[in-house]
């Protein structure tokens, strides 16, 4: 191996997107800044690195050094500082193989953060539980990640406290417990933020060497010497208040196929929050009301991200203070009725050809298109509730407002919507009786949407208190998030023009 | 005595009489013989033989009014005797005679038209025939080593009708030696004890004295023999069985629908009106009866005595409360109040006494007791035979050597078809009698079924005075119960004879099976309308609840109860060996612990639950549907308490930090879930990993938890299974709710946090 190949990259001056060299996350992340979005700023140790390292996860002095000099052109660009500043330079790490596999290193956020960082940060923020909390979730994810502590051994650290302990609190036990193994295992206490970094680039490489790692590449014929990237990436905090938020945005609505960017956001919360389902998120209307510049930036990244993938994209981003940031992008998952409408549009657009229209459509997603659905948005006197589309589809029937209702109602061979407050594990057997669901509390990832989605039903959530009686005729639009009253028209897919005109391509093309 | 006859055999006299009775003899062995008897011969000259002690197989024949009765089998306190008695017919039971010709079954008996004498002089009743009276003369059979069997058996018999198990004797000496060993005060009635459920203990010392109290009560009549006419054990072994099967649900409808305190309420009838069929004799079947049933399907094999202890308790306590009402408070049997059941209001004793009108010379006194008579035999025969249609209370002191009885023969219920014989007739009469002993003795004892018995035997003798009340229609109210007189007396028992007769033609036409069905009804119906109508259920019980349609498990018990004709032997078994009220074990009524229905409530429904589901249906707690084994209102109902006791008895705050950890990792989870969902395949290698992360993270707050609630124990070895089998690839192990997924193992674990610490998903926003 040369010596002076070169080992890193920042995110703007690798020469392509190559995930052979800089894994699928790095090369996504080159991609999106090569397309002037704003990604974090931040670098990649490349996969010829992995290969450097030993199972025994020592790096080279030669990265070590590597690795400085993007630090210092990190810090320079972010205008803070690694360690003991006022305003302390924070990085995630990430492993980055060029495929995914199991038993790699995920995430440690929160990197460079010290006990006297997480005051600094304090006093920056003026938030207490906000950087208690960073420094928290950056200890818990050392102790278990990188230092490679039980989590039997860190639950039980921090199940010690007592009732109502603080994220302040939790922070000291697991920093006590760093400091404790660290000493009896002799590789030292919690360490500086240069020793965290190095250590968490160190756990990433070792990882490719995990026992899960190695028999999945064995199984899957992958070459050992591919090796894994990794990416250190400035940390964005979508949770500095109400000018602050995460969200997860379509470039169209990946339910129907319309056009016009689709998602949720949540203000003041990280990204998990808005996957975790806890809070009830918003559409993102919303965001516009409230950002509108920032929406039309957000429409922007959409509309570059298309035509680069020549497909529908998925995004996550965070806005940090009013900043938008980009976090991840890739091409995104999408109902059968809305793959043939993307595909014909996309068409129509000039975008791909019919030919490549007609290959983008499994037979399964077909099928799912060619389900009757609801026509057309119904009129406003029979909308009954609107919430979350969480599982797609088109129903008719009957609804139940408990589970022995529902089962009774099926038995009796009628289409039944389950109507609940919010659903335990006891609405299961209504739930299976049920053709659709609608919750009035919950999100995406609800146990009833969670369920829902598992069964292939549709499924609203979060509607909202929701006035209806058993027994009552009901429509659940599992596309548009909306429930209906009385038995809304159904029309055959097959009478719809859109899927009419594929069809006929595909006639066309597949002979 | 006339010269020349012979000593034959002995029996026991019903009533004593110094006249000795003479006549020629019938035996009659059928209803169809009964019928021709009376209708061709010389009944009022006759002394009929019977085989047995049941009352209304001679109905005909005592209307009219025979000389004289004989019979082969039964005792005095059977119905039969009390009939007699009432009738004032010399009655001699129980005999067996040494000489004579053979019948059918080739028992020894006096020809048919040979004259014999009756002596009732003493207890000790005599047989004497004519000389020259016919003699079979073949030697009886050899006996066998079964007659050898069965002599034995009688002998044991014998010792077990003498004394209780062999030791405790009847009456107030038997009450206290039955209750000496007894450690809880289950037989006095209080407030709280009324409130509250019975204990295992307080339910079994209970059940231990009522069957010394049925004992007490009714050992005799187990030996009364067989009816011609109604085979009255065979259908109340059948109906007791139903009661037990069916009794516990609706005594819980009546108590959903009055309390505790309305039935405790409804207890009280007997002490505000007479002419209520609520009243001391149905307060006790209430409990008696259905438990004899589930003695019966113990001893058919059919079901463990131990099974539906709940159910047990329930009518325990459901009749303790009718008696709460009915005593006020403390002792709860006659049996333990010197059989002594003086309980209506002064207000009515007052009335009754006011109306008292002498019974003074023959005439009157002969209309009183055929009125009394005929009224009881009808009263009897229109409860196809059993005591159900009379009812006595006192009796009550009034001074001067005086006292009252207070009597109800219910003659006509629309709740049975054939009671159209009775049309015209009041639901009930009802006679106040004063007795005046002028010093001699008499011994009163009012037995827990309703009964008044005396010795000696024949206390109508000091019958001094009476008043006579009707009760038109069931649900006519007390205030309009209306003395009749003479003429009034006159024109009911006009209209017994009649009705009397045909219904004993109608039920000598019936099939065994009608007849078994229409007794069954009796019995059934009898012991629970008269609450239920009190209650308001009534008529939703009947119409909507198919009140009469059998049990299928009662169904069940038909042939070898009525047609193998074991039920006779077991009923006769059950009375006289005590055993009819067994023991349940300790922690009988704890024996469906939280855990056997938690999984229920937590799944809502469960296709193969742990354990044994059958107990959970037995107790009435689950029931089994097409989803799988599902809680029932019930079910829930006791859920929710047992879970409510839980929550009391712990430690929430050692639990609090657990549950904080617990949610710690709830929402990464559920974010995860959400990944997973909509993660392509190759993105799903790297999840996996995480998935493994959450479930190692989550374990010690499981550990922490099983410490405390050992029922949180299963957890983590389901997580670390659904994720084996994901890491083996089988994917739906995420997710799926049709399998034990993370997701479905979290998603209960989450629900049984919140479920045990009391806590909603609202207040927690987790959804």
């Amino acid at each position: 191996m040369a010596v002076a190949e070169q080992l890193t990259w920042s995110f703007g001056d690798a020469a392509s997107p190559d995930p052979a060299l800089l894994g699928g996350k790095g090369a996504g992340l080159v991609r999106m800044a090569r397309l002037g979005l704003p990604v974090p700023p931040g670098f990649i140790l490349g996969t010829p690195c992995g290969r450097a390292v030993t199972e025994g996860g020592e790096l080279p002095d030669a990265l070590i050094a590597e690795v400085d000099a993007r630090l210092a052109d990190l810090e320079a660009g972010a205008g803070r500082r690694f360690g003991d500043d006022p305003a302390p330079l924070l990085v995630s790490v990430r492993s980055g193989a060029p495929v995914s596999m199991p038993g790699m290193m995920d995430t440690i956020l929160n990197v460079g953060l010290t006990a006297a960082g997480a005051a600094a940060l304090a006093a920056e923020t003026g938030d207490d539980a906000f950087a208690a909390s960073s420094f928290e979730r950056l200890l818990y994810g050392f102790a278990t990640t990188v230092r490679g502590i039980s989590a039997g051994v860190v639950e039980d650290t921090l199940l010690d406290l007592p009732a109502g302990a603080t994220a302040a609190d939790r922070g000291a036990a697991l920093l006590q417990l760093i400091e404790a193994e660290g000493e009896a295992a002799g590789v030292g206490g919690f360490p500086s933020p240069r020793g965290q970094l190095l250590e968490s680039i160190a756990a990433v490489f070792r990882s490719w060497h995990s026992p899960p790692a190695k028999a999945y590449r064995r199984h899957k014929g992958i070459d050992e010497a591919m090796g894994t990237a990794v990416v250190v990436q400035l940390m964005v905090f979508g949770n500095r208040g109400q000018d602050s938020g995460s969200g997860v945005c379509f470039t169209r609505d990946p339910a129907t196929g319309a056009a016009g960017a689709y998602g949720d956001v949540l203000f003041d919360a990280q990204g998990e929050d808005v996957v975790a389902g806890e809070r009830d998120t918003l559409p993102l209307a919303d965001l516009r009301a409230t950002m509108p510049a920032l929406m039309d930036e957000l429409e922007g990244v959409c509309a570059t991200l298309e035509q680069d993938a020549r497909d529908l994209c998925d995004i996550e981003f965070t806005i940090e203070q009013g900043r938008l940031w980009i976090l991840q992008t890739r091409v995104g998952q999408r109902s059968g009725r809305a793959a043939v409408r993307l595909a014909v549009a996309f068409a129509d657009e000039g975008v791909i050809t019919e030919a490549e229209a007609v290959a983008r459509v499994s037979d399964e997603q077909l099928v799912a298109a060619r389900a009757p659905v609801f026509a057309a948005e119904p009129p406003a006197d029979v909308v009954l509730a609107r919430g979350l589309a969480c599982s797609p589809g088109a129903v008719a029937g009957v609804a139940a407002l408990t589970c022995e209702s529902a089962q009774r109602r099926a038995e009796a061979g009628e289409s039944v919507v389950l109507v609940r407050p919010t659903t335990a594990p006891a609405d299961l057997p209504g739930v299976l009786a049920s053709a659709a669901v609608v919750t009035a509390r919950g999100g995406r990832a609800s146990h009833a949407a969670v369920v829902a989605r598992g069964l292939d039903r549709p499924a609203v959530c979060g509607t909202g208190p929701i006035d209806v009686t058993d027994g009552e005729p009901l429509s659940v639009d599992g596309d548009r998030g909306l429930v209906a009253r009385g038995a809304l028209p159904l029309s055959a897919a097959d009478e719809d023009p859109t899927i009419k005109r594929f069809l006929e391509w595909r006639d066309a093309h597949r002979s | 005595m006339s010269e020349g006859f012979e000593l034959v055999g002995t029996g026991i006299t019903v009533v004593e009489d110094d006249a000795v009775v003479e006549g020629p003899v019938v035996f009659l062995d059928t209803p169809k013989a009964v019928i021709e008897f009376v209708g061709s011969g010389d009944v009022a000259g006759t002394i009929v033989l019977a085989r047995g002690g049941t009352t209304t197989f001679l109905t005909p024949v005592l209307t009219a009014g025979p000389k004289g009765v004989i019979t082969l089998q039964g005792h005095p306190e059977s119905h039969l005797g009390i009939l007699s008695r009432e009738y004032g017919i010399p009655c001699v039971m129980g005999v067996s005679f040494r000489t004579g010709v053979r019948s059918d079954r080739g028992e020894t008996i006096p020809a048919d038209g040979v004259r014999v004498q009756l002596d009732v002089a003493a207890r000790e009743g005599r047989v004497l025939v004519e000389p020259g009276a016919p003699v079979d003369d073949t030697p009886p059979p050899e006996p066998t080593d079964a007659d050898a069997e069965a002599a034995a058996m009688a002998e044991q018999i014998q010792v077990l009708l003498n004394a209780f198990q062999g030791t405790i004797p009847h009456g107030g000496e038997g009450d206290a030696q039955t209750r000496a060993p007894f450690t809880t005060d289950v037989l006095q009635l209080t407030d709280e004890n009324t409130q509250r459920e019975l204990t295992v203990t307080e339910a079994n010392e209970l059940q231990r004295y009522m069957a010394w109290n049925l004992w007490d009560f009714l050992a005799l009549r187990a030996t009364e023999g067989e009816s011609g006419l109604i085979p009255r054990q065979e259908y109340e072994c059948f109906g007791c069985v139903q009661q037990w099967q069916r009794y516990p649900d609706f005594y819980r409808l009546i108590l959903d629908k009055v309390g505790v305190d309305g039935l405790i309420e409804i207890g009280a009838t007997p002490r505000r009106e007479p002419a209520n069929k609520v009243n001391l004799l149905h307060v006790w079947c209430s409990g008696f009866t259905p438990l004899f049933g589930r003695a019966i399907l113990g001893e058919l094999g059919l079901a463990s005595t131990d099974d539906r202890a709940a159910d047990t308790r329930l009518l325990l306590q459901f009749m303790r409360r009718l008696y709460k009402g009915l005593w006020g408070s403390g002792d709860m049997f006659t049996s333990m109040r010197g059989y002594q059941a003086p309980m209506l209001d002064q207000a009515w004793i007052d009335r009754f006494t006011a109306d008292q009108e002498p019974v003074s010379g023959p005439d009157r006194r002969a209309l009183f007791t055929t009125f009394n008579a005929s009224t009881e035999l009808l009263g009897f025969l229109l409860h196809f035979d059993n005591r159900s249609g009379l009812n006595d209370t006192g009796p009550y002191d009034l001074g001067d050597g005086r006292f009252m009885i207070v009597r109800d023969h219910f003659l006509h219920d629309p709740m049975y078809h054939w009671h159209d014989v009775a049309e015209g007739l009041p639901h009930c009469i009802t006679q106040a009698m004063v007795f005046n002993t002028h010093g001699e003795s008499l011994e009163t004892a009012l037995m827990d079924g309703g009964t008044l018995f005396t010795k000696p035997a024949n206390y109508l003798k000091h019958l001094e005075s009476a008043s006579v009340y009707v009760r038109e229609t069931w649900d006519t109210p007390a205030s309009d119960i209306r003395r009749i007189d003479e003429g009034e007396m006159q024109a009911i028992l006009d209209l017994c004879k009649p009705a009397t007769d045909r219904l004993y033609r109608r039920i000598a036409g019936m099939s065994p099976r009608d007849k078994i069905s229409c007794g069954a009804q009796v019995y059934y119906g009898e012991f629970i309308a008269a609450v239920a109508r009190a209650a308001g259920v009534w008529e939703q019980m009947r119409d909507d609840l198919d009140f009469w349609e059998l049990d299928p498990v009662t169904s069940q018990t038909y042939y070898p109860l009525v047609r193998d004709g074991i039920g006779v032997q077991l009923v006769g078994k059950l009375f006289i060996t005590g055993t009819g009220f067994p023991d349940l074990p300790d922690g009988a009524f704890d024996e469906v612990p939280l855990e056997a229905l938690h999984p229920l409530a937590l799944r809502g429904s469960v296709a193969e639950p742990e354990g044994d589901p059958t107990v959970l249906e037995a107790a009435g707690l689950a029931v089994q549907t097409p989803a799988g084994w599902m809680l029932t209102e019930a079910g829930t109902t006791r859920h929710a308490e047992l879970l409510a006791a839980e929550l009391a008895a712990l430690d929430t705050g050692a639990l609090a930090p657990v549950y904080e950890r617990f949610l710690a990792a709830n929402g990464p989870f559920k974010a995860l879930n959400t990944r997973w969902q909509s993660a392509d395949e190759d993105a799903r290698w790297a999840l996996m990993g995480e998935l493994a992360d959450i479930v190692g993270r989550v374990e010690p707050a499981l550990r922490r938890t099983t410490e405390v609630l050992p029922r949180f124990g299963g957890y983590a070895p389901r997580l670390q299974a659904a994720l084996a089998k994901v890491e083996g690839g089988e994917l739906d192990f995420v997710t799926s709710v049709k399998v034990d997924s993370l997701h479905t193992v979290w998603m209960e674990l989450h629900e049984d946090y919140l479920q045990t610490l009391g806590r909603s998903r609202e207040e927690e926003g987790s959804f």
